[in-house]
């Protein structure tokens, strides 16, 4: 899952960033509402988090412009606390509304649980034939047993299961789950997807020449 | 007394109107009564006149009385408050009342008097005659009471007529009072948007309920200024928190290297001084509002305070790419260095920070008559029009992140305005967007100049 973080304090920045990439996700940071739109519109982020007080453009009118275009759920974290505020951000679009300071884990959790509701799937575990995938505690299981995956294969599972029964195409797995500054060849994807085959059956997913691959509900 | 004006009003009223009303029926009372008895010694006189002038002695045992029969016989009337007579001879013994059952001894003195309820005239007759006339004065008393009776009933009459005027007029004068009470007691520190309604109070009163509205209003707007100061002040300590606990946390998510624990007590190092920055200013101006800060008066020299000030910051400067300039010559003024210090600190900082890459900074000092003036002058963006009424309030930024970033805590010109002012100064700015700002300090030259002798007043807070 890729993640934007549009946030000026670049020292919070960096430890957003790391806490989420230990938590497999895929991050980019943006330091002012400018860029951070840029990304926003032209990335299909799994979610986005955003700061307020942003130079150039603020949060607010980040989030006014992006949803006008995208879907991409939104999580306003900002020093601003009062409930007006609250209001404001919300109902200007954002999903969720985290302020300073925060808990690590529980930005995380919120971040999860939005994706998990973005892609129409509240419950933490997704059921996939034999397959049971707790995405919060980030472990799979087939048939009861844990399968071992990276955290590459494990993002790529987590993509194709969230999407289950729809076309996901090598944009959209590149999209998701590396980040701007990670060198990716075109065949990586080509390896993930053998390994998952490998530990979850030949079955497991099908490929669709030149469009990309999808997994049967 | 009383514990409504209304009720003092009224019973100072009721008071004095009834002392007028007993003092005027008094008077009045009196003067009836006098002329009363006055008419009937008149007609006593007039009869008693006419009686000695008809009667003489007849012989040595009788009198005779040449009147005529009707006017004898007023005062034969069996009537008990008819005029009498008694008329008493030269020897004793001989008296002649005009009806039995008179009191006939002994003969009194001439002249007028007055008893047992009646009144009587006495006067010598011709040969040696004394001639008393009298009339009982129960019916003019009466008469005079009942008047009186009527008098008292007029006057409560008139009493609870100006009772009843006199409370509508107090409710009506204190009606306005009392909305103007109600009105003030609904507002509170948690409602203070409510004000009196000035059209419904009148003349004094309005001018009071405008009076009161005006307190109210900035009070309100002290409230609105302190609620917006914590807002704020809470707002900026929440960033360098946020910075230090999500490192914190971070760190300690599971096992890191040295680097990176190093890394992060790094971070948290340069949150926590950021912390300090804005909890130093906010005392420093806390106390400042409080009049706590007592400023030193020591002879200063401008020029050597901001030499200092510039030798401090030129690593600053040349980390930035900025040129320094320092000019001027000596300038005397008598204040507290180490404050005078940071108004230099701050002018400096700010102009280095908020300058272009390869810019410039000229500090000068110089003396303009009675006025020592330091003037900090950058080659910055300049300061928006409509930021400039706000560059002295606390926490104000003209740009909220770019500020941050640069690591200010938004209150040092707040307090080097204060102290500028404290000193008896005055501190303003020039500035031309895209070409840069030039602050301009003027503190009074020489010394007996400087601060006012402690406890200082401190400046208002900025609006």
């Amino acid at each position: 899952m890729r993640i934007l973080i549009v946030e000026d304090e670049a020292d919070l920045a960096r430890a957003l960033r790391k806490a989420l990439e230990e938590e497999g996700f895929a991050v980019d940071e943006a330091h002012d509402g400018e860029s951070g739109l840029y990304s926003a519109r032209t990335v299909d982020y799994d979610a986005v988090i955003l700061d307020l007080m942003l130079p150039r453009l603020d949060g607010w009118e980040v989030l006014r412009r992006l949803r006008a275009l995208k879907k991409t759920p939104v999580l306003i974290l900002t020093a601003r606390d009062s409930p007006p505020e609250k209001v404001r951000g919300l109902d200007g679009g954002a999903d969720d509304y985290l302020t300073k300071p925060f808990n690590l884990e529980e930005l995380i959790a919120r971040i999860r649980a939005l994706i998990r509701r973005s892609a129409g799937h509240p419950s933490p575990v997704l059921r996939l034939r034999d397959l049971e995938i707790d995405t919060a505690a980030r472990t799979v299981k087939r048939r009861g047993r844990p399968v071992d995956l990276t955290p590459k294969e494990y993002a790529l599972l987590e993509l194709l299961a969230l999407n289950r029964g729809k076309l996901v195409t090598r944009t959209m797995i590149y999209d998701h789950i590396y980040d701007d500054e990670e060198d990716t060849l075109s065949n990586v994807v080509d390896v993930y997807v053998a390994n998952l085959r490998r530990k979850l059956g030949r079955d497991f997913v099908r490929t669709r020449r030149g469009e990309g691959y999808i997994v049967d509900v | 007394m009383f514990r409504s004006i209304r009720a003092s009003l009224l019973f100072w009223y009721a008071l004095i109107l009834a002392l007028v009303l007993a003092a005027f029926g008094a008077v009045l009372y009196h003067q009836l009564r006098r002329s009363a008895f006055q008419e009937v010694e008149a007609r006593l006189w007039g009869l008693a006149q006419a009686l000695a002038g008809g009667t003489e002695r007849d012989g040595e045992k009788g009198v005779e009385m040449e009147l005529p029969e009707d006017f004898l016989r007023t005062f034969r009337d069996q009537d008990k408050d008819a005029p009498y007579y008694v008329i008493w001879g030269p020897a004793p013994g001989q008296v002649f009342p005009s009806r039995p059952g008179l009191e006939t001894s002994p003969p009194p003195p001439a002249g007028l008097r007055d008893r047992d309820g009646r009144r009587e005239v006495v006067l010598e007759g011709r040969d040696g005659l004394r001639i008393l006339v009298g009339q009982r004065t129960r019916k003019v008393l009466e008469k005079l009471h009942r008047f009186l009776g009527k008098m008292i009933l007029a006057g409560a009459g008139v009493m609870i007529l100006a009772l009843a005027g006199g409370g509508f007029l107090a409710s009506r004068a204190l009606g306005p009072v009392r909305r103007i009470s109600e009105a003030a007691s609904a507002i509170s520190a948690s409602n203070l948007s409510q004000r009196i309604d000035v059209a419904r109070t009148e003349s004094e009163l309005g001018r009071l309920a405008a009076t009161l509205n005006a307190t109210f209003d900035r009070l309100q707007e002290a409230f609105e200024r302190q609620r917006r100061f914590i807002a704020d002040a809470s707002h900026e300590l929440r960033t360098p928190l946020a910075v230090f606990h999500s490192n914190v946390e971070l760190a300690l998510r599971k096992d890191r290297t040295p680097e990176e624990y190093r890394a992060a007590l790094e971070v948290c190092l340069k949150a926590s001084r950021r912390m300090r920055g804005i909890v130093d200013g906010l005392l420093t101006l806390a106390r400042a509002d409080a009049g706590e800060i007592a400023l030193r008066r020591e002879p200063v020299d401008l020029k050597a305070v901001l030499e200092e000030t510039a030798a401090l910051l030129r690593p600053m400067a040349d980390e930035a790419g900025i040129v320094l300039e320092v000019s001027g010559g000596k300038a005397a003024v008598t204040g507290d260095p180490d404050r005078l210090r940071e108004v230099a600190t701050n002018l400096l900082t700010n102009a280095i920070r908020y300058n272009r890459p390869g810019g410039r900074v000229r500090a000068a000092v110089r003396v303009e008559g009675s006025q020592a003036v330091l003037e900090v002058s950058d080659t910055g963006p300049g300061i928006p029009e409509a930021d400039r009424p706000h560059i002295f309030e606390r926490f104000y930024r003209v740009d909220k992140a770019r500020s941050r970033e640069a690591g200010g805590s938004g209150l040092g010109l707040s307090i080097a305005k204060w102290i500028v002012e404290a000193h008896g100064g005055t501190i303003g700015f020039a500035s031309r967007v895209g070409e840069g700002t030039t602050f301009t300090v003027r503190l009074p030259a020489g010394p007996g100049s400087g601060p006012a002798a402690p406890p200082l007043t401190s400046p208002p807070p900025p609006a």
